[in-house]
């Protein structure tokens, strides 16, 4: 269609030169060039989804966190701030169960937090028990804050997480606002040299072959670091063996395009939106926003088909004005 | 299974080093009970040694013997070392395996599903832990940087009061999908204090929090199959009804009124064990009644029949039909069966009259 539409539009518009005054040839042309910017334009629109899966390392790595597993024992948020240099009291403080009166978001001095549905010391009845997530930056397959960063200071890691290189940035905060969890912190308080504050998955402890530290730490390996594939292999081989004991979905293997970090849940993640896991479309926001940039600048499609209605209006005027 | 739980013991010790009694290889008897016998475990561990997690904390001091003793509710060995087959209480020896032989010390769980060691205590441990305290308390077993020194009182205090009662309500209604009849109300106390049904023969898998985490307003047993097990052979009415029902009474749901001497006895005294509800009494009071009623006391005209003249020698089964002293008597044995009007009424109700003379036809000369 493209070929035949281009082929169509060379030689007429150059015998247009010959007859000018047709004027439903003017009306063909017109409609003409305009498929044509419509089909360079789909084609580009087209290939740009698969472009961007393609940028996906196999590799990749994943946290599966099973809800129904989890304590609510704050040891990760513990050995999270120590992998972290994140200031931190003693182990046995993290006891203190009255931090869940709250719900709490990542901050910029800690990077994971552990919400409850209920605090457990207002009613601890036993029919009816919390149900426990720990939340931090979900590194997205697709991350909004890397496709909104203007200066590639977010980049998705071939391993998986998505980082962030503190010389780059310069402060826009364009992530924070793109991040459909809400999970960027920025360093207000830092007058001359703030930062943006996230999760890193331990980047610098998995380089070195060690686990990330809330998967090392947590007593009741509710956490499982993984290849990403696999975790999502092994979330559904536990859904299938204990149908009772799991809904039928995995937060995170679809949620905003998919995330590194996957949840199973006893109890419908509709109930755990206030927690930390919102409900989010399939399609990261990237993904949309990318698709049409990248729509209308892949192969300077966009500029060539402006430059081709042009170049056809300057021809089409000057023959007009000339006739 | 004494040969298996000796298996036990020589793996654990010789794994975790523990802190046990002297061991002696046990003599190897064929056990068919299903109910855990603590003479059988005598053998195992009394402690075992947590030690060989790395990490923040010190070992842990693991009573098990206080925790074989408590698995009876709910698998038994099985409970934990889940690796055993289902029937591995019947087998000559269950392979029991320490924890670590299966769990790595160190790691996260593989991609298999296969818990790291840590995790596997700490899943076993806290599913009741947790339950019974309503907090992690990870100091109850644990010491920070490896300060934990063993605690001999610690068993005490496991013995103790860290385990609340269990708690049931002492009857449930339900309303049911059943057209007509939707109701069933059952008496939990009457099952477990009057009929002396076991805990475990209803609520093997339940964890032990549900019943001794105070009352729980859930069914926590699949209903259909526990009634089952003794209700199968029962109508719809046995346990159905339009309204809720009272609590099981003897006389009126059996038209057989516990006299005072019968009211003291078990039920088992009388009927087959577990089998009340659908079998008869047969033979049962024979033992206690002998040969002669009157040899208790029993007096014969309680029933409305004196026994007089001639009656006073013949045994019970001489008259009661069927080899059951609960059946009728059969008078026809002696007595010619027709009505008769006027003072030599002998019979047993205003229906039936019988001549008290006696049928020489049918009876032997030295009656």
């Amino acid at each position: 269609m493209n070929a035949r539409t281009s082929s169509q539009i060379t030689p007429k518009s150059g015998s247009s030169v010959q007859a000018p005054t047709d004027t439903s040839r003017r009306g063909f042309l017109r409609v003409g060039a305009a498929l044509t910017a419509l089909t360079v334009g789909g084609k580009a629109l087209a290939s740009s989804g698969a472009d961007g899966a393609a940028k996906l390392s196999e590799g990749r790595m994943g946290v599966l966190v099973d809800l129904s597993r989890c304590v609510g024992c704050r040891r990760c948020e513990w050995a999270c701030n120590d992998a972290n240099n994140n200031p931190h009291g003693k182990l046995e403080e993290c006891d203190d169960q009255s931090v869940f009166a709250t719900l709490r978001r990542p901050r910029t001095d800690q990077f994971c937090v552990v919400n409850a549905t209920r605090n457990p010391l207002a009613d601890p009845s036993p029919a009816d028990p919390p149900i426990f997530a720990k939340v931090q930056c979900m590194h997205c397959e697709y991350p909004p804050c890397v496709s909104a960063c203007l200066v590639g200071a977010m980049e998705k890691s071939p391993e998986g997480p998505v980082t962030y290189d503190a010389s780059k940035c310069i402060g826009c905060r364009y992530c924070m606002i793109a991040c459909p969890f809400e999970r960027l912190t920025y360093e207000y308080d830092r007058r001359f040299t703030p930062r943006v504050r996230k999760c890193e998955l331990c980047l610098h402890r998995t380089r070195e072959g060690k686990l990330p530290a809330c998967v090392e730490i947590c007593p009741v390996e509710a956490l499982q670091y993984g290849r990403r594939e696999d975790l999502l292999r092994i979330a559904h081989e536990r859904i299938a063996a204990h149908p009772d004991r799991y809904v039928d979905r995995v937060y995170g293997e679809t949620e905003g395009g998919g995330t590194s970090w996957l949840y199973l849940s006893a109890r419908p993640f509709e109930q755990l939106v206030d927690l930390g896991l919102p409900k989010l479309p399939d399609k990261s926001p990237a993904e949309r926003t990318e698709r049409i940039q990248h729509a209308i600048f892949k192969g300077a499609a966009g500029p060539l088909a402006i430059a081709a209605i042009l170049t056809t209006l300057h021809f089409l005027t000057r023959k007009g004005g000339h006739a | 299974m004494n040969a298996a739980l000796a298996t036990l013991v020589l793996l654990l010790v010789g794994q975790t080093h523990a802190q046990t009694q002297p061991q002696t290889q046990p003599q190897t008897q064929p056990h068919t009970s299903t109910a855990i016998n603590l003479d059988r475990v005598e053998k195992i561990p009394d402690v075992v040694m947590l030690d060989q997690v790395p990490g923040c904390y010190g070992s842990v001091r693991f009573d098990h013997r206080v925790h074989v003793e408590m698995s009876g509710i709910q698998g038994e060995c099985r409970n934990c070392h889940h690796e055993l087959p289902e029937d591995a209480k019947s087998a000559d020896k269950p392979d029991v395996r320490p924890c670590r032989e299966c769990h790595e010390p160190t790691g996260n769980a593989t991609t298999d599903g296969k818990l790291g060691l840590r995790g596997a205590y700490h899943r076993q441990c806290l599913d009741c832990h947790r339950d019974w305290t309503h907090e992690n308390a990870c100091g109850f077993c644990h010491t920070v940087s490896g300060t934990f020194r063993a605690n001999p009182a610690l068993s005490d205090r496991l013995r103790g009061n860290l385990q609340p009662r269990a708690e049931a309500h002492a009857a449930y209604v339900y309303t049911t999908a059943h057209k007509g009849i939707p109701t069933v109300t059952f008496h939990h106390k009457d099952h477990t204090e009057r009929f002396g049904i076991k805990c475990v023969e209803c609520h093997a898998g339940n964890s032990c929090s549900q019943c001794h985490g105070g009352v729980s307003e859930r069914p926590l047993v699949n209903r259909q199959q526990s009634c089952y097990n003794c209700h199968a052979q029962d109508r719809c009415v046995t346990c159905h009804d339009l309204r809720e029902r009272p609590a099981f009474d003897h006389a009126q749901r059996t038209g057989w009124w516990l006299r005072p001497a019968h009211a003291a006895l078990a039920c088992n005294d009388c009927h087959k064990p577990n089998e009340y509800p659908t079998t008869p009494v047969t033979g049962a009071c024979l033992p206690c009644h002998a040969k002669r009623w009157g040899d208790l006391g029993f007096d014969h005209a309680r029933t409305g029949v004196a026994l007089e003249g001639d009656h006073a020698y013949f045994n019970c089964l001489d008259c009661h039909r069927g080899g059951n002293e609960l059946m009728l008597a059969d008078c026809t044995k002696c007595h010619e069966e027709r009505p008769v009007e006027g003072p030599r009424r002998v019979g047993r109700d205003n229906a039936t009259w019988w001549d008290a003379r006696v049928n020489h036809d049918t009876t032997s000369s030295d009656h």
